[in-house]
C-alpha cells in the first residue's frame, strides 16, 4: 500500500467508491443556503461596522465604556443628546473638600433640552445638595454648566444626580463618578 | 480488504485513540453549551463561580484532549497506511495510550474536584494553565501524561519511518508520513515549554515545596507552547485538506512538495512567536514583541499556500467530475458527502478565521481585542471548526474502515456539517462583536452592575439571541455525530459494503519534482532550534535576570 505515482486510469479504478450519497440531493441546497447565511452576517456586521465610523457623535465607538465616568466621559450615552463631563476637581477649603463638576451639553436631538447636575453622593453614602442647569437649549444648540458640592474632609464623590429634559419629559439618572 | 483487516493492532489503536477523542468531545461540547448559555444568561443552573471549572474542562475537554487523541488516532492510520507496515513494539504503543487516558482521568477528575465536594482536589485554572492560578497537582501530573504519552505516539511513527527508510533507502518518505513526523516534531519541540512549567515550576510549587514562581515566566512557558498547539491541532487538519480532500472531490492533489513546504514551513515558524499571546504582558520589551509579530506575520505564508493548493485541488476534483466555467465546477463537487463537506466548510471557516488572527497578530490592534471575547470568537473558528469539523468530516470515511463496519444514519451525518457551519457563524460572530465593545472573556458573569458596554450595529439582546441560537445549533449537530459514530461503532460488520476504501491518489505533480533535501527532518528540525533560541533566548534571559523564581508570587487562591 506504499504510495506509488499511479496514472488518471489506475486512479479510477483503485480509486473508486460507492456513490451513497447522491441520491440526498435535497442536501445539496444546504451549500447554497449555508453559505449565504454568514454572507449576510458578515455583510450586515461589515455595513454596521462602516456606518458606525461615519455617525460622528453618534457613533457607539465615541461612547465610554467603563465602569464610571471620568473627565472626558459621557455622562448620558443612552440619550441622543451629548453631555460631557468636561472637568472634575476637588481641592481642600481648610473645614473640608470642594467639588467642582463642568459639564457641556449639547443638544443633537430634534427637540427642546436642558440638561440638570443634581446632588454628589460621597463614597460614604452622604448626600451633598447643590447641582446647576442649563437654559432650555434648541436643536443644535450648545452651553456650559458648573456646580459646585462642599464635602466633608474626608469623603470623596461616589455618583452625582444628572437630569435630562427633552422635550418637557425629564429622564433623571444616578451617573457613578470616576475617582477624581 | 478494510484498514481493520489490513493492521488490525493500529486498527484498534486508531480506534481506540478516536473513541476517548468522541467521548471528550460529547462530554466538553455539552459543558460549552451550558458555558455559553450561562454566560448570556439564558440558563444558570450552576453558581457563577462553578462556571469556571465547567470552563476549564470545556477547554481542556476540546482543546486538548478531543485534539490529541484525534490526532494521535488519524496518524497512527495515515502513518500505518503511507507506509504499508505496522508499529514496532505493541507494548510500547499500549504504553502510550495507557499513559494518555490515565492523564486525562487525572486531569479531569481534578477540575471536577471544583463541582464534587467529596474529591479534595481542584483545577479550575482555564486551560491556559499558568501561575499565579494553582490547582492541584494532580491536574497538571495529569496533563503531563496527556502529552508525554503522545510523544510516544510520535516515537512510535519516527520508529516505524526508521525502519521503512532502512528497507526502503532513497525513497521519498510517503506524504502521509512526512505529514504526522513533522507535526510530531513540532509537538515535540514546543511542547519541551509547558513539560518545563509544569515539572520545574507548577508541580513544586503546588506541592509546597517551592513557596513562590514569576508569573511571567511561566506564561512564557506556556505560550512558548500555546500558540505552536495551534498548529499541532491544525496540521492534522493539514493532512486531511491535503490528502484526502481532493479524493473526497474526485481529483488528486496539486502538488507534493508544497504540502511539504507548508509543513516544514510550519515546523519552522510555529514556536518563536509565541509572544504575540503576550503583548498586554509588562517585562517584555516592546521591540521584542515587534520581533515575533513580524515572525507571527510570516506563518500567513503556509496558510495562503494551503488555501491555494486545496482550492486547486477541489477544482481539480470537480473537474474530474464533469465540473465547467468559472465558478460552475462548484455545483460539481459532492456537497451532499459530509466528508467532502464538512472539509471544505471547515476551510471557509478557517480562511475567515485567518483575517481575525491577522487583527490578533498585530501588535497595536491587538490592543483592542486582548482579552475580550473576540478571542474565543477566533479561536472557535479555528480549533472550534476548521479543525473540529474537519474531524467529524474525515470520521464518517475513515470510521468504516477502522471497524469494518458500514456507517449508519448517512442523512443525519449529511446535514451534520451545515448545522455546525451555520451554528458556529452565529456564535462566532457574535462573540467577535462583542469583543469589539471590550467584553472580557473568561468571566463568568460579564454584566457588572456599573458597566456600560457600547455594543455596535445591535443591543445585547440580539447578540446573546445569536450566542444562544448557535450554541444549541452546535450541540444539535454534535449529537447528530454522536448518533451516527456510535451507531456506526456497535453496528454489525459485514452486513454491506463499506462503500469507502483508503486509496489515496497521488498528487498530480509527485514528491520527485520537489527537491530531496524537504525530506531531512534533521536539517529542519536543527534550524527551528535556532530560531527557537534566536526568538526566546533574550526574553528568558531577561526574566529571570534576577532568579528564577523572582519577581514570585503565591499560589491564587490562597
Amino acid at each position: 500500500m506504499t504510495d506509488t505515482t499511479t496514472t488518471d486510469t489506475d486512479r479510477t479504478a483503485g480509486d473508486h467508491e460507492d456513490d451513497v450519497w447522491s441520491r440526498r440531493s435535497f442536501v445539496r441546497y444546504l451549500a447554497p443556503v449555508s453559505v449565504a447565511i454568514p454572507v449576510v452576517v458578515e455583510g450586515r456586521t461589515l455595513i454596521g461596522l462602516v456606518e458606525e465610523d461615519f455617525a460622528g457623535d453618534e457613533s457607539a465607538w465615541n461612547k465610554p465604556t467603563g465602569v464610571s465616568v471620568g473627565v472626558g466621559g459621557e455622562l448620558r450615552p443612552e440619550t441622543p443628546t451629548r453631555e460631557k463631563l468636561s472637568n472634575a476637581a476637588l481641592r481642600d477649603t481648610g473645614d473640608g473638600r470642594r467639588l467642582t463638576l463642568a459639564v457641556a451639553a449639547k443638544n443633537t436631538a430634534d427637540a427642546p433640552y436642558r440638561f440638570a447636575l443634581g446632588a454628589v453622593t460621597t463614597d460614604g453614602g452622604e448626600t451633598i445638595d447643590g447641582g446647576a442647569a442649563t437654559d432650555e437649549l434648541a436643536p443644535g444648540e450648545s452651553a456650559t454648566l458648573q456646580a459646585t458640592y462642599d464635602l466633608p474632609a474626608d469623603a470623596t464623590p461616589a455618583s452625582v444626580e444628572t437630569t435630562v429634559t427633552l422635550d418637557g419629559a425629564d429622564d433623571a439618572k444616578t451617573v457613578e463618578l470616576a475617582v477624581v | 480488504m478494510a484498514f481493520v483487516d489490513d493492521h488490525p493492532l493500529e486498527a484498534k489503536v486508531a480506534r481506540s485513540s478516536i473513541a476517548v477523542a468522541i467521548i471528550a468531545v460529547a462530554v466538553g461540547g455539552l459543558l460549552g453549551l451550558l458555558q455559553a448559555w450561562f454566560r448570556t444568561g439564558f440558563l444558570r443552573p450552576f453558581s457563577a463561580v462553578d462556571y469556571y471549572a465547567i470552563l476549564t474542562a470545556h477547554g481542556v475537554l476540546m482543546a486538548l484532549v478531543f485534539t490529541t487523541f484525534f490526532t494521535v488516532g488519524l496518524f497512527t492510520w495515515g502513518v500505518t497506511r503511507s507506509l504499508d507496515r505496522g508499529f514496532h513494539d505493541r507494548r510500547f504503543t499500549w504504553a502510550w495510550f495507557a499513559l494518555m487516558v490515565l492523564g486525562t482521568a487525572l486531569a479531569f477528575v481534578s477540575v471536577l474536584g471544583n463541582l464534587v465536594g467529596w474529591i479534595p482536589l481542584h483545577g479550575a485554572v482555564l486551560y491556559t494553565f499558568y501561575a499565579p492560578l494553582e490547582a492541584s497537582p494532580t491536574f497538571y501530573l495529569g496533563l503531563a501524561g496527556l502529552v508525554v504519552g503522545s510523544w510516544g505516539a510520535g516515537v512510535d511513527y519516527l520508529w516505524s519511518l526508521y525502519a521503512w527508510r532502512k528497507e526502503n533507502p532513497g525513497e521519498r518518505i510517503p506524504l502521509q508520513t512526512f505529514m504526522s513526523v513533522s507535526t510530531m516534531l513540532l509537538w515535540f519541540l514546543c511542547s519541551a515549554g509547558v513539560a518545563v512549567e509544569v515539572v520545574v515550576f507548577l508541580v513544586p510549587w503546588s506541592l509546597g515545596w517551592i513557596p513562590r514562581v514569576n508569573p511571567l515566566l511561566t506564561r512564557t512557558l506556556f505560550w512558548y507552547f500555546g500558540h505552536a498547539v495551534v498548529y499541532f491541532w491544525l496540521l492534522p487538519a493539514y493532512f486531511i485538506w491535503y490528502t484526502l480532500l481532493p479524493k473526497f472531490s474526485g481529483g488528486r492533489l496539486v502538488s507534493d512538495s508544497i504540502a511539504r513546504v507548508v509543513f516544514l514551513l510550519f515546523l519552522l515558524l510555529s514556536t518563536p512567536v509565541g509572544v504575540h499571546h503576550q503583548y498586554g504582558d509588562p517585562g517584555i520589551s516592546q521591540g521584542l514583541k515587534f520581533v515575533q509579530m513580524t515572525s507571527t506575520f510570516f506563518i500567513v505564508l503556509p496558510s495562503l499556500l494551503t488555501a491555494f493548493t486545496t482550492v486547486a485541488s477541489m477544482e481539480h476534483g470537480a473537474r474530474q467530475r464533469g465540473g465547467t466555467g468559472r465558478f460552475g465546477w462548484l455545483r460539481a463537487l459532492p456537497w451532499e458527502n459530509p466528508a467532502f463537506s464538512g472539509c471544505a466548510l471547515a476551510g471557509i471557516m478557517f480562511a475567515a478565521a485567518g483575517f481575525g488572527g491577522m487583527v490578533n497578530a498585530g501588535l497595536n490592534v491587538n490592543a483592542m481585542v486582548h482579552n475580550t471575547l473576540w478571542v474565543p470568537g477566533h479561536f472557535h473558528l479555528t480549533v472550534g471548526t476548521a479543525v473540529a469539523l474537519s474531524f467529524m468530516a474525515v470520521s464518517y470515511w475513515l470510521l468504516p474502515q477502522l471497524t469494518g463496519k458500514r456507517l449508519r444514519f448517512r442523512t443525519l451525518a449529511a446535514v451534520q456539517p451545515y448545522l455546525w457551519f451555520v451554528g458556529m457563524v452565529f456564535m462566532s460572530n457574535a462573540m467577535h462583536r462583542e469583543g469589539l465593545a471590550g467584553v472580557p472573556r473568561r468571566t463568568s458573569v460579564p454584566q457588572y452592575s456599573q458597566v456600560a458596554f457600547n455594543l455596535p450595529i445591535t443591543g445585547f439582546d440580539a447578540v446573546h439571541l445569536q450566542i444562544v441560537a448557535g450554541a444549541a445549533m452546535l450541540f444539535v449537530a454534535l449529537l447528530c455525530f454522536l448518533v451516527v459514530v456510535t451507531a456506526t461503532w456497535f453496528g454489525r460488520r459485514g452486513e454491506a459494503p463499506l462503500a469507502v476504501n483508503g486509496h489515496v491518489p497521488e498528487p498530480l505533480s509527485g514528491p520527485d519534482a520537489g527537491p530531496r533535501i524537504l525530506d531531512n527532518f534533521k536539517l529542519w528540525v536543527a534550524v527551528a532550534v535556532v530560531l527557537i533560541v534566536i526568538a526566546y533566548g533574550i526574553p528568558l534571559a531577561s526574566i529571570i535576570q534576577h532568579g528564577l523564581f523572582a519577581p514570585g508570587s503565591a499560589p491564587l487562591p490562597t
